[in-house]
């Protein structure tokens, strides 16, 4: 194993903090410190959300015609179509936002539009990895696990990178989207799903095992640490069994920090509303939302959420009302 | 350290060290190449100069142009990452002092992987490793306790443990013939070939699904791994591996152990939705096409030549003497075959008269399949109306759905109506214009075909592989190629600038081959040339890049540390003229037996060195690239979970067949594969790791948190982490939990036997407490985390 590696993972950060080293410096000061992404798979159309497209009006009706070739997916052009709700210019910007979205139009001047984003293929996985990749191959590490491979961690006790999928199923290419790729497993998010009884992958014992006890776990945990210890004696110099030795501890305290951070029943009602928990529609999205901004006040670097798109047929489009909120 | 002092260190370095002479050859060309080649080179020569050899520096060198860019409080070069050590730039300036003379001379001024192997020669390993050491001024380290070896070799020849009882039987053998004697019964073990073809399916990206969106099973991928499994346990020669991989189906023709190996070239992951769903002649269909022989190019060179070739896609390779122009020769040698499931049988006679009919069947396919494309896409103004008014009518009738009111029902009934007159007005236009001849002679084809069809359906049912292949029946959108599609070499790799067109070959920088391959419209004899071309006893990166893989494996790091890239931006090698010996003599004394090659690396002495730390050899030596001891490794994933189920005494050795589906699986437009829902204790479970069913999109998060790879991912070399969530999962997952409690039903009550089970060793009086108190099926749970188990010394 390589240095780095060793120092990506959370045992290694551990030690390196152990040794008295600066865990995880990057490679130049960012300014972003945390991410929060919401990916909508199968959301909205642009040209019925946030892209203002005049000549859409304008040649309702009339053969399409874009002055260049134009390839779709499995059917052929037809004649324009206009975006079915209507368009106004808001807040100091004048930003043009469609009636779709009568709520984020009231705070369109604390956005950044990025009306550029192209595609490299039209296809929905390639294009789903390329979103979250770059790529449209698959194989190559996530925005998230690069985020977590550059900048290290702001949190010993929680990971870099986790994931919120949409509680119907997975989208397009499955967990592949949020792989590490080449990167060390380390990397690799990880998946908290909201609002259900075990949200993190084996964070606790099965509890039908029917043996294990609080005693047995925690008497359990001090045996393997001092036969690990023991074992250390005697396998001099080689600072893995140390990075495994600690990366118990960094366990134990994500097992404790980790329903803390999903525990949105003490947020107070006028957040809740704010996050739409009081509205059927809303309230799993809202319970997401809710608890990607708590993973990022206590230091997560990435937070993926996820809505939409998932692998049933037909493909369920992300959760609105009658209008988006 | 502040600039000053560096300036003063690289001053009292130059001082002291100036009288000593400094080669070209030896330390500023591996250094340029690293470093500057990149950029500078003869190709395309930035800033004006190249630094591909001393000749071409000299006038950099003599003017003090070449020291002042990489020099300075900010050197100018390198431009790419940190700039040169302290220690570079005083070698660049001795070199510089010393007149920059060239003492290449006589050596061919190629990368070192591309120089000829050197002739036979006597040798051997612990040779070659002692005197790297004794250069260094080190000593090797003493042999390991007889304990540890059988756990070492067992597990890297088995990928399991040794049982309590071997452990004792090997201990106690008075034979001096015992380790020997070891590692003879481990290697006619078949417990060796399914370990030694994990690797293998590693490096070729082998999986069950097809990836991607939608992510399918793919149920007739097993085969292939079945068939390395047998290729490795039968010590099939290297050169003979290779070529059925590539071109078993053409070169052995009726073998089917060649033919399940031609897997190889449909190990990667297939895009379903842009094959099966996209329309013909998009430029998004090519581009699917376009990628996915690109997968066939990068696996194919970096798992047997360990070239990335697949980096001159978009422009020539920036790095190493790859142009554009022949990444597209690679392509074009795929350029005939797509992934599909491909018959063929175990007898020979019928094999012979299966592939005669799909001759014949392909003949004829070739005959109507213009004439089908004459009625597929015949147009005009009239019929593109049609496709609209038809599209649309489709569109709106899926919207609508089951009627819900009778307006709705009336609506539906009346686009219905006109969608059955619209298609009849079509395909009277479609008549109009291709004519009653094409139609005739399309169905005396189809009837030719149906006829070869009974009488291929009249064979016993055959075997299937899913393989790489130009003919198949179609499905949706997917049509086999028939004949090798056109290839063009793609400016900037964009399918929307085509160049010339590719002709297959190989590789022009690899020397004395002969490069160019016949430019046939059979595509098997595209991929017998390559397979020729690889195999060959001149390709020197072959059996360069074989003997290292296995090297690798079997000491945790290869003499090259890129297993699949030997090009500049691979490692260098730490022993080159071992690296050469062991290719030389695995070619030619071992006839390309892995066997006696694998033998011939753990009976070393290096192999058996103590793997424990040494303070001084550490200093010199911290990665221990010079073997001075054993390196110690931990557990892939696949030995944690057959090494558990080996305590558990569950291990269930059954070989081969379809691969066992650890999860819940809900087949849907998009499968659901659900591994909460899966019992440790369910049919199949017991089987070893390499029967797994690998789902590329949906990995089993178990075996992912110890490091498993992603198999859309080259793996030639596994990343070892060591993380908090792979310790909640070693603790708390169900299949370790479950596992615990067997171990401890196994040992019956004995903690000391349940400690040999686990550790080959009784109990601590600390560890004999907690199993009184809490139970032995916690205890194995504790011992079945310890260091002492994941690591193997």
């Amino acid at each position: 194993m390589r240095r780095r590696d060793l120092l990506g993972s959370f045992g290694g950060l551990a030690l390196a903090q152990m040794l008295g080293q600066e865990s995880g410096a990057p490679h130049h000061a960012p300014r972003a410190k945390r991410v929060i992404q919401i990916f909508l798979s199968g959301a909205a159309s642009q040209c019925d959300s946030f892209d203002y497209k005049p000549r859409l009006i304008e040649k309702a009706g009339q053969p399409w015609d874009p002055g260049e070739k134009v390839e779709l997916f499995q059917s052929n052009p037809g004649v324009v179509m206009p975006s079915p709700w209507a368009w106004k210019q808001y807040g100091q910007s004048g930003k043009w936002v469609s009636d779709l979205f009568p709520e984020i139009a009231q705070c369109v001047d604390d956005i950044a539009f990025v009306h550029s984003l192209q595609s490299k293929s039209n296809i929905h996985g390639p294009a789903t990895f390329m979103q979250n990749t770059g790529f449209i191959l698959p194989g190559f590490p996530s925005a998230g696990s690069w985020l977590s491979y550059a900048l290290g961690t702001l949190n010993d006790n929680l990971p870099k990178f986790i994931v919120l999928p949409d509680h119907r199923g997975v989208p397009p290419n499955g967990p592949g989207n949020w792989s590490s790729g080449f990167l060390p497993a380390a990397h690799q998010a990880t998946t908290v799903r909201v609002g259900t009884p075990h949200p993190i992958y084996d964070l606790e014992a099965p509890a039908n095992s029917g043996y294990i006890t609080g005693a047995s776990e925690r008497e359990g945990l001090a045996l393997l640490d001092q036969v690990n210890q023991q074992h250390l004696q005697t396998h001099a110099g080689d600072s893995r069994l140390e990075a495994r030795i600690a990366s118990y501890k960094m366990a134990a305290r994500l097992q404790l920090s980790a329903p803390e951070v999903l525990a949105i029943h003490g947020e107070s009602p006028a957040t809740k509303k704010l996050y739409g928990l009081d509205d059927a529609a809303t309230a799993e999205m809202g319970e997401r939302c809710l608890v990607a901004r708590r993973l990022v006040e206590r230091g997560v670097r990435f937070v993926q959420i996820w809505s939409g798109a998932d692998n049933g047929f037909p493909r369920r489009p992300w959760r609105t009302g009658q209008v988006a909120r | 350290m502040s600039v000053t002092k560096a300036c003063l260190l690289l001053v009292a370095l130059s001082a002291s060290l100036a009288a000593q002479p400094v080669s070209y050859r030896k330390d500023i060309a591996p250094l340029l190449s690293q470093r500057c080649v990149a950029c500078h080179q003869a190709g395309n020569p930035s800033g004006g100069f190249i630094a591909e050899t001393a000749a071409s520096l000299a006038e950099a060198a003599r003017s003090g142009l070449l020291l002042e860019t990489v020099t300075g409080e900010r050197p100018r070069m390198p431009k790419a990452g940190k700039p040169l050590t302290a220690q570079q730039v005083s070698l660049i300036r001795r070199w510089v002092e010393q007149g920059a003379k060239d003492d290449s001379a006589g050596e061919p001024n190629t990368w070192w992987s591309l120089r000829p192997l050197p002739a036979r020669r006597p040798g051997s390993v612990d040779g070659f490793i002692r005197a790297k050491l004794n250069e260094a001024g080190l000593s090797p380290s003493a042999e390991a306790d007889r304990r540890i070896l059988i756990r070492r070799v067992t597990f890297d020849l088995h990928g399991l443990p040794p049982t309590p009882d071997e452990v004792d039987a090997f201990a106690t053998d008075p034979s001096p013939r015992a380790y020997e004697a070891l590692v003879d019964r481990l290697l006619a073990s078949p417990r060796y070939g399914e370990r030694w073809a994990r690797h293998w399916l590693d490096v070729v990206h082998y999986g069950d699904s097809h990836g991607y969106d939608k992510d399918k099973p793919r149920p007739n991928a097993w085969p292939y791994r079945d068939a390395v499994i047998r290729a490795f346990n039968e010590d099939m020669p290297y050169a003979r591996f290779v070529r059925s991989q590539v071109a078993g189906d053409v070169l052995y023709r009726d073998d089917p152990h060649a033919f399940a190996l031609t897997g190889f070239l449909a190990a990667g992951p297939w895009d379903f939705v842009g094959h099966q769903e996209l329309k013909e002649g998009t430029t998004d269909k090519n581009l699917t096409r376009l990628l996915d022989r690109d997968d066939m190019v990068a696996t194919t060179m970096s798992t047997f030549v360990s070239l990335t070739a697949h980096c001159a896609r978009c422009h020539d390779h920036k790095f190493d003497p790859i142009p554009q122009a022949d990444y597209y020769r690679l392509q074009s040698v795929f350029a005939g075959i797509d992934r599909a499931d491909r018959p063929f049988d175990a007898d020979p006679a019928i094999s012979q008269a299966r592939r005669t009919l799909l001759t014949e069947k392909l003949a004829v396919q070739r005959r109507i399949q213009p004439l089908l494309d004459r009625v597929e896409f015949a147009t005009s103004p009239d019929i593109t109306a049609l496709d609209i008014r038809i599209q649309d009518a489709s569109l709106l009738i899926a919207h609508l759905g089951a009627p819900k009111t009778p307006a709705e029902t009336q609506e539906k009934q009346r686009l219905e109506t006109r969608r059955t007159a619209d298609r009849a007005t079509r395909q009277k236009l479609v008549d109009a214009i291709v004519g009653p001849e094409t139609f005739a002679a399309i169905a005396a084809g189809q009837k030719e075909l149906a006829a070869l069809d009974a009488r291929l359906a009249a064979l016993p049912a055959p075997q299937l592989v899913y393989s790489g292949a130009a003919y198949f029946n179609r499905a949706g959108a997917f049509r086999p190629s028939l004949t090798p599609r056109p290839v063009h070499i793609l400016d900037r790799g964009s399918l929307s600038s085509p160049g010339k067109l590719a002709t297959p070959g190989a590789l022009r920088c690899v020397p004395g081959l002969d490069a160019n391959f016949p430019n046939t419209e059979e595509e098997g004899q595209r991929r017998a040339a390559l397979a020729d071309w690889i195999a060959g006893s001149d390709n020197m990166l072959t059996w360069r890049s074989i003997v290292n893989r296995v090297w690798h494996y079997h000491f945790g790091a290869g003499l090259v540390d890129t297993p699949s890239d030997f090009g500049r931006m691979g490692a260098p090698p730490s022993h080159p003229e071992l690296l050469d010996w062991l290719a030389v003599w695995f070619r030619d004394e071992a006839k390309g037996s892995l066997k006696q090659l694998h033998r011939l690396l753990v009976l070393s002495e290096t192999y058996r060195q103590r793997s424990a730390h040494r303070d001084e050899p550490a200093k010199l030596d911290a990665d221990n690239r010079l073997l001075w001891r054993m390196n110690r490794v931990r557990l892939d994933a696949e030995c944690v979970r057959d090494a558990t189920l080996l305590a558990a005494g569950k291990l269930d050795l059954t070989m081969g067949g379809p691969s066992v589906r650890q999860f819940g699986f809900k087949d849907d437009h998009s499968p659901v594969y659900d591994y909460a829902a899966f019992d440790p204790d369910a049919p199949g479970a017991y089987r070893r790791s390499i029967y797994r069913f690998l789902v590329r999109s949906a990995p089993d998060p178990f075996m992912e948190r110890l490091d498993c790879p992603d198999p859309s991912l080259l793996t030639p070399k596994r990343t070892m982490t060591l993380t908090a969530i792979q310790a909640l999962a070693m603790w708390n997952n169900r299949f370790m939990v479950r596992m615990a409690e067997h171990v401890a039903a196994r040992a019956s009550g004995d903690g000391n036997r349940l400690g040999r089970l686990v550790l080959g060793r009784g109990l601590s009086q600390a560890e004999a407490n907690y199993g009184a108190r809490h139970g032995l099926a916690n205890l194995a749970r504790v011992l079945l985390n310890t260091n002492e188990f994941l690591f193997v010394d």
